[in-house]
């Protein structure tokens, strides 16, 4: 954020009070758009669920229980880059106050959380001298991010950083594929999805067991939903080559194909112009089919089909042709597959989840180019959730203004559009999470005490 | 001369003070090495491995120094894992170091202090402890061996047939004498062992299927292991692996080929053995697993039936028709998904709700994976006592040897450029176009396209030119030229904000400070690169229309694009690379193509070498070069059954292009004959 624009900012306010005194009710908690640090300073001030993020953050190694681990959030890091693009690495707190005073203070235009290491961050350079290794992460959530940017070469509404509704389904496909997976196939419960604040979604797996994959654990589960394999060198991005699919395969294929045929296949029109089926032929590897269709549909191009169904007519010739058995190559029939996985599979970007010291944006968070609030998403109710919708750091603000003075500071974002996400982030997310580190807590702790109480009647 | 004939087993012993080291070094360099007395490269008279002379040297018994063959398992096997609220995983606790003797030598600059002496006790469980050590000065070893516990920690070291379970335990009874024995002349016969991983990496930088691959081990090590006696050959493989886990603990990438290596080798032993074997290692390894029950299998049934079938290909040993049952029923075995990642990462089982429900034939998989865990583990420690007190207590006898070892396994080491000191930016488009390899021009061509590359273009190619001899002033001047061009989006301060920091850090610059390599032929092979990316391999990652099209661009013939394309196919990526190098070159690549620095490198001195057209070969080179064939041979001849056999030929016409053979004749000239 450059000088400039903070004065602009300030400048606003100052119309904002000359309204006030004009008595203009509806102007009067109008809040000009974008993002400035006056803005965020209230925004962490009033609204930002500091206490929720402790919370999680410390997995209910709060202090209360025997058996808990008190240095366990202090050893987290949290990582901030300030205004003018100042990057703050290693950052720690020891408790839920700490941690609200710093972000208050320092007003961060993104935080970052990294992983839990061996030693307090901050401290780290102090056990550096003590020899091999020390300090290393030793706990992280499984995270998983998927950005649009990396689904270009399929959509046509939109490219690099822009996002409409129509794309968004690509990423409504991606939560319905790898949250069942992640639920079912991998048995975790405490899963996370989060809006990223522009253009794709964060994945946060808590379980404990998630928590302490090693690296080569979190790249195989990555692995695991590595179908997209192509770059920009290869026309094939999806090779499957087997000659069945793989239950977990075989599953997103029911949600990939609904979707494609019910949704990008028009909303992208996949089949419209010459240059877009082109492409799709591309990845049929028989010669004769490609020009059959290829000329079936030069033909057609008088005809009078309505735009509407063009795409999806010309995707059932694909099946049909592909799918009738008269083809001579083995494994034609698997490109019907290949062609619906390589436009709707989704497309992980593997390093951020296969190394525990990689940082991620943490939820609620503001994207400073979009204003809008990093908001949790309901798995289940996914197809629902619209990105253009979501709040904006302007929007909540003049909500507050709305609510007028002389409030209780803590219920304030209750009142906001907030609230109903911190709401979903603690009862769908947060409680159950906690509910089960206690016992985790409480179960280990016993367990101590028993095998403490065996080894000394030995 | 008679045709050399490789490692005569029975060793005499000749004292001499020079070791007997690999004779099969990857890329011939240009001259002979200069160990004065370790001279590492060359033998082709295959004399008989020479031991130093012992005078200090206790013959046997529970009194003499042993070599480190450290056999430590004194971390707790899963308490980190058990227990969510113990200290993080092995990091914070006072770690049981073992066997540090109080004094340390004056080298070491931090001494770790206060390290808790080892209490010596019997093992807990299945990974128990087993110990053959130093003890502080006294120079002492004591082997502290429950039998059985010994039998179960050994085990991952142990590589021979397992059906030899008995006789291992013998040897573990004789172990004293054994093990103490034979340090010194394991380190003479190592390398046997050593060329045999050698062997492996080869086959897998070849891209060998899996199949091939299994023949191939078992080849190799008939070739290279053999002995009579089968105790022997237990004791010789048990030995020498110990002696090169000492000459390859000493840095990460040496640990990691070690272990990479040792890892295939495990896992194909394993695989060569019985079913009753197998389930037997399992219970012996108390590995976390369990037989489904009948209730489960019900219920995970279909599941287990599409793996099956999703498989295609016969899994190692089992036909397809069978699979189903074979595979599955009547025991597959359920397993937490976090002890099998690689056949998670494969997609090749079957996962539900956390659990892998693995067939009896993918065990194998689950005890490498092991395997390899308590390897890893161990290199570090045998690492850190070797730096910390070992070097020092050897320096007369082991340590030399272990030095003169390690610096010759690798190859060449591409991460300081010698010959070609320095490059500077204004030659670097003349030198991308004669001298890079296919993979480094597609990039050094998309930057200077797009003016931009992501992340892992940047970093296979910025380490490549840094290995070339680009400096970092130079390294930072060319990228920013190339980024500020695409004025949208970086300008030049964006430039020294993001990208420069990376730079530096590639040249050991900023954060942890480590000179990084530049990625090897494995590395780019085996890299994924996504959408937008254009690092990889061309042969591996391009489509054959690109790869045509990139070859035909540099104007090869198109019969050697054909050339090319059927290695391609053949999943050969870097021969493929290879031939490419003798079309654009016009001259044998007999080493082939391991790493794109050596191809930058050959291709420098092909240019140079036709500059100076090469009117008075050099003798040093010539025969270096007649060695190095030589060597080749030799090792030919150990896979094969005889100099008239298709490996001698495929040798003959794969490896000795016009020039090599010239060199060759004329050596054979001078009264060498092959």
């Amino acid at each position: 954020m450059t000088k400039e624009e903070i004065e602009n900012g300030t400048a606003d306010m100052e119309i904002d009070q000359r309204e006030l005194m004009n008595g203009d009710r509806s102007e009067l908690n109008a809040v000009p758009d974008g993002f400035n640090a006056n803005y965020l300073k209230v925004y962490y001030g009033k609204l930002f669920p500091h206490a929720d993020i402790f919370k999680w953050m410390s997995y209910g190694n709060d202090g209360k229980h025997p058996g808990c681990d008190e240095s366990y959030f202090g050893r987290r890091e949290f990582s901030f880059t300030l205004d003018n693009d100042i990057y703050l690495r290693f950052q720690s707190f020891n408790s839920a106050s700490q941690l609200e005073n710093s972000i208050k203070e320092k007003c961060p235009f993104k935080i970052d959380i990294g992983p839990v290491y061996s030693v307090d961050p901050a401290k780290r350079h102090a056990y550096a001298q003590s020899g091999n290794n020390v300090f290393t992460p030793v706990e992280k959530e499984l995270v998983f991010d998927i950005d649009m940017t990396d689904y270009d070469d399929v959509r046509y509404c939109c490219s690099g950083a822009d996002v409409c509704l129509k794309c968004w389904t690509l990423m409504t496909i991606a939560i319905k594929v790898i949250d069942p997976a992640l639920r079912d196939d991998f048995g975790f419960n405490h899963i996370l999805w989060v809006y990223s604040g522009r253009r794709g979604v964060h994945c946060w797996v808590c379980d404990p067991k998630a928590r302490r994959l090693t690296n080569e654990q979190r790249s195989s589960i990555a692995e695991y939903f590595r179908v997209y394999k192509g770059n920009e060198n290869s026309q094939k991005k999806v090779s499957l080559t087997s000659s069945a699919l793989h239950p977990f395969l075989l599953r997103s294929y029911k949600v990939l194909e609904e979707f494609f045929e019910g949704n990008l296949l028009s909303n992208q029109s996949l089949f419209s112009t010459e240059e877009r089926y082109e492409k799709i032929l591309e990845m049929i590897p028989d010669e004769s089919i490609t020009s059959e269709l290829r000329g079936k549909w030069q033909d057609n191009k008088k005809s009078s089909i309505s735009k509407e169904n063009i795409n999806v007519d010309r995707w059932k010739h694909v099946k049909k042709i592909l799918k009738s058995g008269k083809q001579k190559a083995p494994g034609l029939g698997k490109c019907v597959e290949e062609i619906v996985f390589s436009f709707s599979y989704p497309r992980l970007d593997m390093e951020v989840s296969k190394h525990m010291n990689h940082l991620l944006k943490a939820p609620f968070c503001i994207h400073p180019k979009t204003g809008r609030v990093c908001v949790p998403i309901d798995p289940n109710r996914c197809e629902e959730f619209d990105p253009t919708a979501v709040p904006t750091l302007s929007k909540l603000l003049e909500e507050i203004n709305m609510g007028g003075l002389g409030t209780d500071d803590d219920a304030e974002w209750d009142r906001t559009s907030l609230g109903k996400s911190i709401r979903f982030f603690r009862s769908s997310f947060l409680q159950p999470l906690l509910k089960s580190c206690k016992e985790e807590i409480e179960n280990s702790y016993n367990a101590k005490l028993q095998h403490s109480k065996t080894s000394l009647t030995w | 001369m008679p045709p050399p004939i490789p490692h005569a087993s029975p060793q005499p012993e000749v004292p001499s003070p020079i070791p007997y080291a690999s004779p099969q070094p990857e890329v011939p360099s240009p001259s002979p090495p200069l160990q004065p007395n370790f001279d590492v490269s060359i033998d082709q008279n295959v004399t008989p491995p020479i031991l130093l002379e012992t005078p200090s040297y206790p013959p046997t018994g529970s009194t003499a120094p042993t070599p480190d063959l450290y056999i430590e398992h004194d971390y707790p096997p899963t308490a980190s894992s058990s227990d969510p609220l113990g200290p993080p995983v092995g990091i914070d606790t006072p770690q049981p170091h073992t066997d540090v003797p109080d004094e340390h030598p004056p080298h070491q600059p931090s001494p770790p202090r206060d390290r808790p002496q080892r209490t010596r006790k019997a093992p807990t469980c299945g990974t128990g402890g087993h110990k053959i050590g130093h003890r502080g000065s006294s120079m002492e070893i004591t082997v502290v061996l429950p039998i059985s516990a010994a039998a179960k920690l050994l085990f991952p070291f142990f590589r021979t047939k397992l059906q030899n379970a008995t006789k291992l335990k013998k040897i573990l009874q004789d172990s004293k004498e054994t093990v103490v024995e034979s340090d010194v002349r394991g380190c003479l016969q190592f390398t046997n062992c050593s060329n045999f991983l050698k062997g492996i990496a080869n086959g897998l930088s070849r891209g060998k299927k899996s199949e091939e691959m299994k023949n191939l081990a078992d080849h190799l090590w008939k070739a290279k292991m053999r002995h009579p006696d089968a105790f022997k050959v237990v004791n010789k493989d048990i030995i020498s692996h110990f002696v090169l886990r000492l000459v390859y603990c000493k840095t990460e990438d040496l640990r990691k080929w070690f272990l990479s290596m040792e890892t295939i080798l495990f896992r194909y032993q394993l695989l060569f053995e019985r079913p009753e074997t197998q389930r037997a290692l399992m219970a012996e390894f108390n590995l976390p697993y369990r037989a489904a029950s009948n209730a489960e299998l019900e219920s995970v049934k279909e599941g287990l039936k599409q793996v099956a079938q999703s498989f295609g290909q016969p899994l190692a040993g089992i036909d397809t028709e069978c699979n189903i049952y074979l595979c599955f029923f009547p025991t597959p075995m359920k397993v937490p998904f976090e002890e099998v990642p690689e056949l998670v990462a494969g997609g090749r089982v079957f996962i539900h709700k956390g659990y892998a429900y693995i067939a009896m034939n993918q065990v194998v998989s689950l005890v490498a994976t092991q395997f390899r865990s308590d390897l890893s583990k161990a290199l570090i420690l045998t690492n850190r006592k070797w730096t910390s007190t070992i070097r020092e207590q050897e320096k007369d006898r082991l340590t030399p040897i272990v030095q003169a070892l390690c610096s010759s396994y690798l190859g060449p080491d591409h991460s300081q450029p010698r010959e070609f000191a320095e490059i500077s930016i204004k030659d670097i488009d003349q030198i991308a176009k004669n001298s890079f390899p296919l993979c480094m021009r597609h990039l050094f061509e998309k930057l200077r396209e797009d003016h931009h590359l992501k992340h892992g273009g940047r970093m296979q190619l910025g380490l490549f030119l840094k290995g070339v001899g680009l400096k970092l002033e130079d390294a930072l001047a060319f990228w920013k030229a190339e980024f500020s061009q695409r004025i949208s989006m970086v300008g030049s301060e964006r430039f020294d904000k993001e990208y420069a920091y990376s730079i530096r850090h590639n040249y050991g610059r900023e954060g942890k400070r480590t000179d990084y390599t530049p990625y090897s032929c494995q590395t780019i092979i085996t890299s994924a690169p996504g959408v937008g990316d254009h690092h990889g391999c061309p042969y591996r990652h391009f489509s054959e229309e690109n790869v045509r099209a990139a070859l035909g661009k540099m104007g090869i013939t198109n019969r050697a694009v054909e050339d090319v394309m059927d290695k391609v196919r053949n999943i050969h990526y870097q021969l493929a690379c290879t031939l490419k190098f003798e079309a654009v070159n016009g001259t044998s690549c007999d080493a082939g193509i391991n790493h794109p620095n050596q191809y930058f490198s050959d291709s420098q001195k092909v240019l140079q070498s036709k500059n100076t057209r090469m009117e008075k070969p050099n003798l040093d080179e010539l025969y270096h070069v007649f060695t190095s064939h030589a060597i080749k041979f030799i090792d030919y001849r150990m896979m094969g059954d005889g100099s008239k056999s298709e490996s001698w030929k495929e040798f003959k016409t794969s490896c000795l292009g016009n020039f090599a053979k010239n060199l060759v004749r004329k050596s054979l000239g001078q009264g060498v004959r092959l």
